[in-house]
């Protein structure tokens, strides 16, 4: 008489809800979902049964390893006793457990419980037929694993497995009715013809009715690190002000300062300051976003999620003293053709992806139109000076293959900025591009023993220039090569080995006014770098770069403790430096849904090609070195709520800034402090809403000479409040907001100018540095989403609205030529923008 | 380092995306010093330096004139710091003009009796390959603020020494009547620009000449600094009848500066 629906609705891998996010859509699960084994049939409560009363109640519960059933919980009752016989019965399930890859991992679901009153059918009549199909979702063409496919007539069920397909054996001839019902989709009911003797084929589109992926990964894999936070493409495709762009959608999160947009829109700055840096599968790319932050230098629709170290990392990370963004490649869908093309204010990109072979294939492509905008919306004036006005593109091919134990991946990837200002009388621009390969192998050689290799090589070119008063010119080949083990020595204890070495060769051409260009807490620039024949410095120098690394991590499990410490061992070769780097990590879950967290631990960072030539720098500096350490606690307020405190001190020492001895430049005897609190308040995605509030208070402060007193650092934002949230209306019709309130920035105001007779300058006298501080920023972003779902492709289309009531955000402090009088110049009105997505 | 984002910044801050109300530096509306013209800007160690403040009020009030020379400045980054004190020494003269004698100062004993000094390039400084001489005047109208300017003598030993930019010839083109626009253009003698040996790389170069122009009324275009080494540039007169003062300066990046005025009867 009562009926089960399994619901896959929400899927997370246990260990951190906080940090989780979802699939993406248009990806292949890289989740293997569990699947039912053992279904329990609950008794029909009597008085339920007596007043003829149908129900369903949806509970969550958490899927072990070793496909038991725990922890179940009630997310919507019924009542009349039938909340108490699902909950019995779900206990008692049995599931083939669900894997990440080929590793079983637990996973918390939902499961809707049906109670029907459905007569049995007490003898089936004779079998004479078969009737199988596939469940395959609207628009995307996605196979749908874990529905119940259900004849009501005839009492009997099916699950659909991992390629979306089910079927009944031995069916009476004649028509029968077929229901699938999901909480996900729009209810499916339709008779079928089953005849004697045959299999007859059919084939489901159904619409989602919810909100996201019927699969919402919300931490893949099992949390180490203290402050890892991840973000899927999935959760963050909608979200306002980042045109879908994962990236983008890190400065959402605790501890990232907020940048205002333009030309160094894309610098990342973690925790207050330090050295950040980007990488892709755990190699890094020289240039993370095309012109200050417009968008990625890849695709989006390729990310599967990516994780931001604001800081506290592991040791499989170095050479930076600050943060790192990892982005992770999913694999291309190999269940068909598949691609999209999507096109907005800013540029157009398309994705084709599909098999070939025995593995799935994916090639992008993404080219600006800024040009033509420009081209467009530019007086005459302005537009002639461009020979090449703002342009970018970037492009992605993608194979990954999977035979068994092995799991190859490739991957050819590029990008290009480029601007040249070429006038009868001026010649300037930039040019940043890079180009290479990935290759990563992986092979899980046993149960305990996992084997990774990869390695990168990259050329890049940055070029920037303003006649010949200014260029600086770095061309680099960068090899990267990565070897990981991972052992398990026992149930408690496993232990990680790694190698992670870089070694960069090229040339480094710097011609720009002598003492180079401004550093931390001095005022930038306020037009085009020229200078006095007299103070031009020009210096070309070969590059060779090799900074090897090797590590050790164990991981030490001690009912729900986990510790892990960890040692990283790093050769500096244009410093001469070997840096020992103890890191050490611990988590501990001491009451239910509550997490408590410590890290701490030495980074090191090489000085660049600036710091390190011999007429702009000092080519004897060292490295410098961050003891960073965190602490907190994560919190399961609700089934989708979390909360996520962590308070953090970073102490940096050897910090390189001026010596006033043209001899010298530049000496390892700064040092700077950085503290504040971390807070993410997050609501998972469910079926219509998803969002956070994150918050960060802190300090960042430093001194570049012994002796003198602390200053701010140039980002030192005291609040850094975001608001993020998404709902969906209907199953087509979606609309999100983000508002940031940001302290306004320090900056060194001017205090007078002398004036160089030759450049006819006007030099600048700076006040005490960093002793100004902007209006706080605040801006709300909103965004609408219109999709319309046919039967192979889906069409979206966008509005948004950045700074939607026009804040006037103070970007910064401008002044007159003669620096005796100023103004605030602002940051960017209100703009609207669209854009529109087809995919298949 | 992201340097090239100093390059981006200062390009696309020619777009001119806001209104500003900032003061134009092409306009004289309060007393201003144009530059410090040297008759030689590159000279030998026992030459003597004539030194001009060429300084415009639009009220024609009578100012004030400091003089000093540092030998062994650290720059514009530096703000012209004189890295030793008893290398700064006062120049005669309370009016617009100075000279300095290196002569009589005993330069090069000083020179080298200061040891082995280092450039701004973190090299040995050398007579041969030039030193800079840094030029520091204060001037002002009484009673206001003054202004703080340098200028850097080069003394080298050796023949081809740079000269100031030739300018023969500063016209306006149009009818010089009230609200009308016309063109400033100045012209170069066959001398101008010189070709030199780039110090630093040892190179062949020419100079560039780059052209500022300042007006006490009407409005001159707003010149970018990509548009600097253009030799002309827009005028619209005042839109009242009267006298106005026109300047050109003409620099070539090495010392040599140049500067024209031109006075003009605006008609109705």
């Amino acid at each position: 008489m009562n009926r089960a629906l399994l619901c896959l609705c929400l899927l997370a891998p246990l260990g951190g809800r906080a940090q989780d996010a979802p699939a993406p859509a248009a990806a292949p699960a890289a989740i293997t979902p569990p699947v039912l084994e053992t279904f329990v049939e609950a008794p029909y409560p009597p008085a339920a049964l007596e007043a003829r009363r149908e129900a369903a109640v949806i509970v969550a519960l958490t899927v072990g390893e070793d496909g038991t059933v725990s922890d179940v919980e009630v997310v919507e009752p019924a009542g009349d006793g039938f909340d108490e016989a699902a909950v019995e019965a779900v206990s008692r399930f049995r599931f083939t457990p669900a894997r990440a890859g080929d590793a079983p991992i637990a996973v918390r679901i939902q499961y809707r419980y049906a109670f029907t009153l459905t007569e049995v059918v007490e003898e089936k009549a004779a079998p004479t037929g078969r009737l199988e199909g596939r469940l395959v979702e609207a628009g995307t063409r996605r196979p749908l694993p874990g529905l119940i496919v259900r004849l009501p007539a005839l009492g009997l069920e099916a699950i659909s497995d991992a390629d979306g397909r089910f079927a009944f054996e031995d069916l009476q001839s004649g028509r029968v009715l077929l229901r699938v019902e999901d909480p996900e989709y729009a209810d499916l009911e339709d008779e079928e013809e089953v005849v004697e003797g045959q299999a007859t084929e059919v084939r489901y589109i159904l619409e989602r009715d919810a909100f996201g992926d019927t699969v919402t990964v919300v931490g893949r894999r099992p949390r180490k690190e203290v402050v890892r936070r991840t973000v899927s493409v999935q959760e963050i495709r909608t979200l306002p002000g980042t045109q879908g762009d994962a990236l983008k959608a890190v400065q959402n999160l605790p501890g990232v300062a907020r940048v205002a947009p333009g030309f160094d829109g894309d610098r990342l700055v973690l925790r207050g300051g330090g050295g950040s840096r980007a990488y892709v599968d755990r190699h890094p790319v020289p240039l993370a976003f095309h012109f200050g932050g417009i968008r990625s230098t890849v695709a989006s629709a390729l990310i599967e999620d990516l994780d931001l170290y604001p800081g506290n990392y592991g040791p499989e990370f170095g050479r930076v003293n600050g943060g790192v963004v990892d982005v992770r490649l999913r694999d291309p869908r190999t269940d068909g053709l598949h691609g999209y093309a999507e096109a907005d204010v800013f540029d157009a990109g398309a994705l084709v992806e599909g098999p070939v072979g025995d593995g799935g294939l994916a090639v992008a492509f993404r080219r600006s139109y800024i040009d033509g905008v420009l081209a467009v919306a530019l007086p005459e004036s302005v537009r002639r000076r461009f020979s090449t006005a703002p342009r970018y593109y970037d492009g992605q091919v993608l194979y990954t293959r999977k035979d068994g134990p092995h799991d190859l991946r490739l991957l050819l990837f590029g990008s290009s900025d480029r601007i040249i200002v070429l006038s009868e009388s001026a010649q300037g621009g930039f040019v940043n591009e890079w180009a290479g390969g990935l290759g990563r192998w992986r092979h899980r050689i046993s149960d305990t023993l996992t084997h990774e290799l990869s390695a990168s090589l990259l050329v890049s070119q940055e070029n920037g220039r303003f006649n010949t008063d200014f260029e600086r010119n770095v061309e680099l080949a960068r090899l990267t090569l990565r070897d990981d083990l991972s052992l398990a020595l026992s149930p408690s204890l496993d232990l990680r080995l790694g190698l992670d070495a870089e070694l960069a060769v090229g040339t480094f051409l710097l011609r720009s006014q002598a003492g180079g260009f401004p550093r931390e807490g001095e005022a930038p620039p306020d037009g085009p770098p020229k200078a006095s024949d007299a103070e031009i410095v020009e210096v070309t120098e070969d590059l060779l770069w090799n900074t090897p690394a090797v590590f050790a991590e164990l991981e030490w499990r001690v009912g729900k403790l986990k510790v892990l410490p960890s040692l990283r061992l790093e050769w500096f070769g244009a410093t001469e430096d070997v840096a020992v780097q103890p890191r050490l990590s611990a988590r501990a879950e001491v009451a239910t849904g509550t997490t408590v967290k410590a890290a701490a631990g030495l980074y090191s960072e090489q000085p660049g090609p600036d710091d390190l030539s011999d007429r702009f720098g000092n080519p004897a500096l060292g490295i410098e070195r961050t003891w960073q350490v965190s602490a907190g606690f994560e919190q399961q307020l609700t089934e989708a709520l979390s909360l996520d405190v962590t308070g953090f001190y970073k102490q940096f020492q050897d910090l390189a800034t001026r010596v006033d001895d043209p001899a010298v430049r530049l000496a390892n005897q700064g040092e700077g402090r950085v503290y504040g609190v971390e807070v993410l308040l997050r609501h998972d995605l469910t079926s219509r809403f998803f969002g956070w509030l994150a918050y960060t208070w802190q300090r960042s402060e430093r001194r570049d000479r012994p002796g003198e007193g602390y200053r701010l650092f140039d980002l030192d934002q005291t609040h850094n409040l975001t608001l993020v949230a998404q709902y969906r209306f209907t199953p087509t019709w979606e609309a999100g907001l983000r508002w940031r309130f940001v302290s306004g920035n320090p900056y060194t105001p001017a205090v007078g100018a002398v004036v160089d007779s030759d450049d006819l300058t006007y030099v600048r006298l700076d006040g005490e540095a960093n002793s100004g501080r902007l209006s706080p920023y605040h801006a709300l972003d909103l965004r609408l989403d219109k999709h319309w779902v046919f039967e192979t492709w889906r069409l979206t289309t966008y509005l948004e609205a950045q700074n939607a009531y026009n804040r006037e955000n103070v970007r910064e402090v401008g002044y007159s030529y003669d620096y005796t009088a100023s103004e605030s110049q602002l940051d960017l009105p209100i703009i609207p923008s669209f854009g529109v997505r087809g995919e298949w | 380092m992201r340097a090239h984002l100093l390059v981006l910044a200062g390009v696309f801050g020619l777009l001119g995306c806001a209104e500003s109300t900032l003061p134009v530096e092409s306009a004289l509306t309060d007393y201003r010093v144009l530059g410090i013209v040297a008759d030689q800007p590159e000279v030998g160690p026992d030459a003597q330096v004539a030194l001009t403040a060429v300084d415009f009020d639009p009220e024609g009030r009578p100012a004030g004139y400091v003089w000093s020379a540092c030998f062994y400045s650290l720059g514009s980054r530096a703000k012209f710091q004189c890295a030793d004190p008893s290398l700064e020494i006062p120049l005669p003269g309370a009016g617009p003009t100075t000279v300095l004698d290196l002569a009589a100062l005993d330069f090069e004993a000083r020179f080298e009796a200061a040891g082995p000094l280092v450039g701004l390039d973190g090299q040995v400084l050398s007579l041969d390959t030039g030193v800079d001489v840094t030029i520091g005047l204060t001037a002002g109208i009484p009673g206001q603020r003054a202004t703080r300017m340098y200028k850097r003598v080069r003394v080298r030993r050796g023949d081809a020494p740079n000269r100031n930019p030739t300018v023969t010839g500063f016209e306006v083109e149009g009818e010089l009547r009230a609200g009308r626009e016309v063109t400033l253009r100045v012209t170069y003698g066959d001398d101008t620009p010189e070709t030199y040996t780039e110090v630093q790389t040892g190179r062949a170069a020419t100079e560039r000449l780059l052209v500022n122009f300042y007006a006490d009324a009407g409005e001159l275009a707003d010149r970018s600094p990509f548009d600097e080494s253009l030799p002309d540039t827009t005028w619209t007169t005042p839109d009242e009848p009267g006298p106005a003062v026109l300047f050109a300066a003409v620099r070539d990046g090495r010392g040599g500066l140049t500067v024209l005025r031109r006075d003009v009867d605006i008609l109705p």
